[in-house]
């Protein structure tokens, strides 16, 4: 099989818009109230010491993703074993951010409609872009990066007239305790999540920095994210903003320039499914990547289909109502920590002896 | 309707896409994704005639509030 190369600015993009995903839409809750702006900073922060792990791993490997250096490091019965979590936690991942999507559809625009045929619309997407290759979704994310700015930039321009910015007030009402809890809550979703990506680094070239290239995308999401989170704050109030499942959605409804300029959530619903198609499309690469490692099949192009109608099946089931999807959020935090610390730690330590080794020797 | 959607799009699967591509995949190959293809088959066919299949997040949960006890 040729090997898929793609350009920094490309891979930069892609995993901006991964970030992006559901959190846009979702309102990037922390449950911190006024003090959320304070939480993504925070997270922000705990994140940049696990992306340099990451970055370091892709680095010690260049062009190996992590299933490979997983083999490589672990051999093959306990590597085997991490790939079956990890690959677990890519369907999970992808079985979640469709459920997120079919259940945003749902309650905003098609209350009647079975959330299946909806997932199955979405997946049938995912997959024509995955089969495409990821040079094609680093195009695409390229393009479509440049409109879910746009959207966001457009959306604060237009809600000024409707800000109140005393709704920041007051500071630090929540103890700190809070306000780092939120933060761990950011943390696992959505920064660390970009976990994902070592599933994908053999499509980096050698040259570029991983490292340089995690923190220009951390340093960007962490900017959008809190201008997102300033906006729905600044227009709703941190009541509402902790009441609403979909808050920026809600926020956005609100726009209302002049009795002339209003209702432009619809640009709301076109950022969750551009920033949601590649968040899906990146976790079901690294679903079927990571399978097709398992049994030593060369192509994994060949299992996308079975495998995304595997993450749908796992979507159908895996809640009962909008309510526990919003309340997993919760156990979200620590059920991520294995595949977003531990593993990847297990990893980076594992790498740096057998380099320190081979450069002994 | 959802049972008639789900059989529907499984026959696409296999006419459009397992199909064509049979002569070119290895035994193994051909194994692994009827295997996957079965599993998802089962489990929306059931979800469409509304049985009730455990899903994940229960256990997920036990495990954390056991260990954990995240806050509200």
């Amino acid at each position: 099989m040729q090997k898929e190369m793609i350009s920094a600015r490309q891979m930069f993009c892609i995993i901006i818009m991964f970030i992006f995903g559901s959190s846009v839409i979702m309102g990037v809750s922390s449950g911190a109230a006024q003090d959320s702006w304070m939480s993504l900073l925070l997270a922000a922060v705990f994140t940049v010491p696990m992306l340099l792990i990451y970055a370091r791993i892709i680095k010690l490997f260049p062009e190996k993703n992590l299933f490979e250096i997983i083999e490589m490091l672990f051999g093959k019965i306990a590597g085997n074993i991490i790939i079956i979590l990890m690959v677990w936690y890519s369907l999970h991942l992808c079985a979640l951010v469709l459920r997120n999507f079919s259940e945003y559809i749902q309650i905003v625009s098609m209350p009647e409609t079975p959330q299946l045929p909806i997932m199955i619309a979405m997946i049938l997407v995912v997959v024509y872009m995955a089969k495409s290759g990821i040079e094609t979704m680093g195009k695409w994310s390229i393009a479509m990066l440049s409109a879910v700015f746009l959207v966001v930039i457009i959306t604060i321009l237009f809600s000024l007239n409707k800000m109140d910015f005393t709704n920041i007030l007051p500071f630090m009402e929540n103890d700190f305790k809070s306000i780092a809890a939120g933060a761990f809550r950011l943390y696992a979703f959505p920064f660390a999540e970009t976990v994902l990506f070592l599933c994908l680094a053999d499509a980096m070239k050698k040259k570029d920095s991983p490292r340089k290239l995690y923190l220009y995308a951390l340093l960007f999401s962490t900017v959008v994210l809190l201008l997102v989170i300033l906006r729905n704050l600044f227009m709703m109030g941190p009541g509402m903003v902790g009441a609403s499942y979909f808050a920026s959605y809600v926020a956005v409804k609100l726009i209302d320039v002049a009795d002339f300029f209003a209702r432009i959530e619809g640009f709301i619903s076109m950022n969750f499914i551009l920033a949601g198609i590649i968040k899906i499309t990146v976790c079901l690469m690294a679903a079927a990547k990571g399978t097709a490692r398992l049994f030593g099949i060369n192509n994994y192009r060949k299992l996308l289909l079975p495998v995304s109608l595997l993450a749908v099946a796992l979507s159908a089931i895996v809640y009962k109502n909008v309510m526990e999807m919003i309340d997993f959020l919760r156990f979200y935090t620590y059920y991520a920590v294995p595949f977003q610390v531990i593993i990847p730690l297990t990893v980076w330590i594992a790498a740096e002896i057998r380099m320190h080794k081979r450069k002994l020797a | 309707m959802l049972t008639t959607i789900v059989i529907l799009l499984y026959i696409c699967v296999v006419l459009f896409d397992f199909l064509p591509s049979k002569e070119t995949r290895s035994t193994k190959e051909r194994v692994i994704y009827c295997i996957l293809l079965t599993v998802s088959f089962c489990v929306l066919i059931l979800y469409s005639l509304d049985i009730k299949v455990p899903g994940p997040t229960e256990p997920i949960r036990n495990v954390i509030e056991t260990l954990f006890k995240p806050s509200k």
